[in-house]
C-alpha cells in the first residue's frame, strides 16, 4: 500500500514524457479503437484494470474467481501497446469504488493526465478548451507533447460568459498558440474559437461534438463543483469522445502518504 | 491472439474503508433490535438493573474486542473468527465455528427482522402476530432478493443510516437523561435497583448479549480497512463503547419514564411509549422511524456477514466450491446469499424472539471465547506468519477472562437456547466428520 514510484514501477519509462493513466474495466470485454492507441503514442501510459465490485462480495473473493479472465484483458489491451515500446507499466485492482481507486494509482504512479475513454473513429482534431488563469502552463504544454508526436490539428477554445469579454477570451488563446508555436510548431495547426455562453460545459460539448477527443485541465474542486459533481466529470458525462484529463500540479511532500 | 506479449499485471485490493466507514459498520450491524426490542423485556426480567445487565454485554464484548482486533491485523480475511480459530486450533473447532458463526447470523437476522416485523406492526396499530411475521417474512425476502442482485455504494447509504441513527437516539437520550434527572420537568421517584435478585441481572444479560454481536463482524473487512493497525481497534472498541453507553441510558431513561412493571407491559416496542410520554408523538415517530432503519440494517448486515463465512469455508473446501462463486451478471455471491437469507425466512416463521436471540449469542459466544484463546494459542506458539501490527493489550490476563467470560454467559441462558445451540455445535462437528477430515487449516495462513 505504500506509495514508492520508484524506478521498478518506471519500465522504459522516459521521464520527459508525460505519463497518462489508462483506466479499463477488466469486469468486461474491451477492445480500443486504434485511433485511441494513436493518440496514447505521445505518452507513456499507464494501463489501470479496474475490478468493480458490489458491496455483498469480498474484494479478496471477486479476485479468487476472476482474477484471470480480468488480467488477459487487462492484457489484451497492453499488448498494442508494447509494439513501441519497452514496457508498458500496468496493474490490476479488485475495487468497490472505481473513481477512489483511479485518483490513487494515478497519485501513485505519478500520473500527468488520466484518460477518460469514449468513442473514437478517427483522430484529426482535438479540442483543447482554455480556461485561463493558471493551468494554461501545463495543458500547453501536454498539448505540445501530443502534437510532437501525432500530427493532429487543436482547437483552442475559450468560453466567454459574455459577449463584450470576447476580446479578453481571444486575447488567452492567442497566448496559448504562441506558447505553442515557440516551441516550434506549426501555427497552421491551430484554430481559435470563441464562444459566448454562462454555462461552459453545454458550450464545450456543443463544441466537442465535432472533434474526436479533448483535453481539459484538473480543477480546483469549487463549492459548486463539489455539490454538483467534479467539472471534469460532468464534462466528461455530457461529451461522447475521449477526454484527457490533465492532472494539477501535486506536490509530492503532500499529497499520497495518507495510508503506509 | 498471436501476440506472446506477457507481462506481468499485479493484481491488488482496493482499500476503501477509513475509520468513519469502519466504524459505521460495527456500530450499524450492533445498533438493531438489541436497543429497540430489549427495553421492555428487560426491565420486566430485572429493574432498573437491566442498566448492569447491557453493561456487562459491553465488557465481554470489549475484553473480545481487543484480541479479534490483534487477529485480524495479522489475518485480514473476510472469514473473520472463523478464519482465526481455524488457523490457531485446526479444522475441527475451525468447521465448528464457521458453522456456527453462519447459523448464528442467521438466527440473529431472523431476530432483527421480527423486531422490524414489531416496529412495522407498531405503525399499523394492531398487534396482530400475523403481522410481525408477515412483515418480517417480506423483509427477509426482499433484503435476500437485494443482497444477490447486486448493490452500488451500500456503504454511503450505511453511513446516512447510522448517522441518522445515532442523531435520534442521542437527542432522545439526552433529553430523556435531563428530565429523568430532574434538569427539566418533575424528578422520577427512583427505584430499586435490582428487585428481583442478581441472578435476573445475569440471566438478562445473557439475553440482551445480542445487541453487541455487531463488533467482530469489522474483522471480516478487515482487508478493506485501510490503515488497519489504527483504524482496526479503534473501529471494534469504540463502536462497542458507542453502543454500550446508549443501550444503558436507554434502559435508564425507559425505567425513569415507567417503572419496569409498566414497561415489561408495553414489551417489544417500550421505546415507542416512552419517546412518546417524553417528547410526545413527534418523539413516538422518530423512535418507530430508527427502529425501523436500525433493524432492517442490522438484518442486512448480518446476512452478508453470513454469505462471508460461507465463503471462508467454501474457500477451505468445508463447503462445496459452490458455496462461494459468485454470479456472472452480478459478481455477488448468490449461492452464499441464499444459505444464508433461506434459513432466515425459515427461523422467522418458527422462533420466539427470547430464543432467536439467545440461540444468537449462544454460538456467537462460542466463537468469541474461542477468539481470546486463539490469541493465547498464538501468542504461545509464535508462528512465522503471526506478525499482527495492533497488539491487544493485558496479555494473558485479559484474553483468559474473556474466554471465561464468554463461555461463562452461555451458563446463564434458558435450557431451550442452550440445547439449540448445542444441537448446531454437534451439527457442525457431524459435517466435519462427514465432510472436512481431509482438511488441514491449523497454522496455514496465506
Amino acid at each position: 500500500m505504500s506509495p514508492d514510484p520508484d524506478a521498478s514501477r518506471s519500465v522504459g519509462a522516459d521521464p520527459t514524457r508525460f505519463r497518462v493513466l489508462v483506466p479499463i474495466d477488466a469486469s468486461r470485454d474491451v477492445e480500443p479503437s486504434p485511433h485511441l492507441y494513436r493518440l496514447l503514442e505521445a505518452f507513456d501510459p499507464v494501463v489501470l484494470g479496474y475490478y468493480p465490485i458490489p458491496e455483498q462480495t469480498t474484494p479478496e473473493q471477486a479476485r479468487g474467481e476472476f482474477e484471470d479472465e480480468a488480467v488477459d484483458r487487462v492484457e489484451g489491451v497492453l499488448a498494442p501497446l508494447l509494439a513501441d515500446r519497452a514496457g508498458v507499466e500496468s496493474l490490476l485492482v479488485f475495487t468497490p469504488d472505481r473513481v477512489e481507486t483511479i485518483e490513487r494509482v494515478a497519485e501513485e504512479y505519478a500520473c500527468d493526465a488520466v484518460l477518460a475513454p469514449g468513442a473514437i473513429e478517427r483522430l484529426e482534431r482535438v479540442l483543447v478548451p482554455v480556461r485561463g488563469g493558471t493551468n494554461v502552463g501545463r495543458i500547453v504544454a501536454f498539448v505540445d507533447a501530443l502534437v510532437e508526436e501525432v500530427t493532429v490539428g487543436v482547437t483552442l477554445l475559450h468560453v466567454a460568459p459574455e459577449e463584450d469579454r470576447r476580446e479578453e477570451s481571444e486575447l488567452v488563446l492567442r497566448g496559448a498558440r504562441e506558447r505553442l508555436v515557440e516551441q516550434g510548431l506549426d501555427p497552421g495547426l491551430f484554430d481559435l474559437e470563441v464562444r459566448v455562453a454562462d454555462r461552459p460545459i453545454p458550450a464545450i460539448a456543443e463544441v466537442a461534438a465535432t472533434h474526436d477527443a479533448v483535453v481539459i485541465g484538473e480543477t480546483e474542486p469549487s463549492i459548486r463543483d463539489r455539490l454538483l459533481g467534479d467539472r471534469p466529470e460532468r464534462l466528461v458525462e455530457a461529451v461522447g469522445c475521449p477526454v484527457l484529463i490533465v492532472r494539477r500540479d501535486h506536490d509530492e511532500s503532500v499529497s499520497g502518504s495518507e495510508t503506509s | 491472439m498471436a501476440t506472446e506479449v506477457r507481462v506481468e499485471t499485479e493484481s491488488e485490493l482496493e482499500r476503501t474503508l477509513g475509520l468513519r466507514a469502519a466504524l459505521a459498520i460495527g456500530i450499524g450491524t450492533m445498533i438493531g433490535a438489541g436497543i429497540f426490542v430489549f427495553p421492555g423485556i428487560a426491565a420486566g426480567r430485572a429493574g432498573l438493573a437491566a442498566t448492569a445487565s447491557f453493561g456487562i454485554g459491553a465488557v465481554i464484548a470489549l475484553l473480545v474486542a481487543l484480541p479479534a482486533s490483534e487477529l485480524a491485523t495479522a489475518m485480514p480475511k473476510s472469514g473473520g473468527g472463523y478464519y482465526f480459530v481455524s488457523r490457531g486450533f485446526g479444522t475441527l473447532p475451525g468447521c465448528v465455528v464457521g458453522i456456527s458463526l453462519w447459523i448464528g447470523l442467521v438466527f440473529a437476522s431472523a431476530f432483527y427482522l421480527v423486531g422490524f416485523g414489531e416496529y412495522a406492526a407498531a405503525i399499523v396499530g394492531t398487534g396482530g402476530g400475523n403481522v410481525v411475521v408477515g412483515v418480517a417474512l417480506l423483509g427477509a425476502v426482499v433484503l435476500t432478493g437485494v443482497s444477490v442482485g447486486g448493490t452500488e455504494r451500500a456503504g454511503d447509504l450505511q453511513n446516512v443510516i447510522v448517522t441518522l441513527l445515532l442523531g435520534i437516539l442521542a437527542a432522545f437520550l439526552t433529553y430523556g437523561t435531563l428530565d429523568s434527572l430532574g434538569v427539566i420537568g418533575a424528578t422520577s421517584p427512583p427505584e430499586r435497583f435490582a428487585p428481583h435478585g442478581a441472578w435476573p441481572v445475569l440471566t438478562t444479560a445473557a439475553l440482551v448479549f445480542t445487541s453487541y454481536l455487531g463488533f467482530v463482524q469489522v474483522a471480516t473487512v478487515a482487508g478493506d480497512i485501510r490503515d488497519p493497525g489504527r483504524n482496526l481497534p479503534i473501529a471494534m472498541v469504540g463502536s462497542v463503547l458507542v453502543v454500550g453507553v446508549l443501550y444503558v441510558t436507554m434502559i435508564y431513561v425507559s425505567t425513569a419514564a415507567f417503572g419496569s412493571a409498566r414497561l415489561a407491559e408495553l414489551g417489544e416496542t417500550a421505546p415507542v411509549e416512552v419517546a412518546r410520554s417524553y417528547v410526545g408523538t413527534p418523539g413516538a415517530i422518530a423512535i418507530l422511524v430508527a427502529g425501523l432503519l436500525a433493524t432492517v440494517s442490522s438484518a442486512n448486515a448480518s446476512i452478508l456477514s453470513a454469505s462471508r463465512a460461507i465463503y471462508a469455508l467454501s474457500n477451505d473446501a468445508l463447503l462445496p466450491d459452490e458455496a462461494g462463486r459468485l454470479n456472472r451478471r452480478y459478481s455477488t455471491p448468490h449461492v452464499a446469499i441464499l444459505l444464508a437469507g433461506g434459513p432466515v425466512i425459515v427461523l422467522v416463521l418458527f422462533g420466539p424472539v427470547e430464543t432467536l436471540a439467545e440461540v444468537a449469542s449462544f454460538l456467537h459466544l462460542v466463537m468469541y471465547g474461542l477468539i481470546c484463546l486463539t490469541l493465547i494459542e498464538l501468542r504461545r506458539s509464535d508462528p512465522d506468519w503471526y506478525d499482527p501490527v495492533f497488539r491487544a493489550p493485558g496479555y494473558p490476563v485479559l484474553p483468559a477472562i474473556g474466554a471465561l467470560a464468554s463461555f461463562g454467559l452461555i451458563a446463564f441462558m434458558a435450557p431451550a437456547s442452550q440445547v439449540v445451540g448445542l444441537l448446531v455445535l454437534a451439527t457442525a462437528a457431524g459435517w466435519y466428520l462427514l465432510y472436512g477430515r481431509e482438511v488441514s487449516l491449523r497454522g496455514v495462513h496465506g
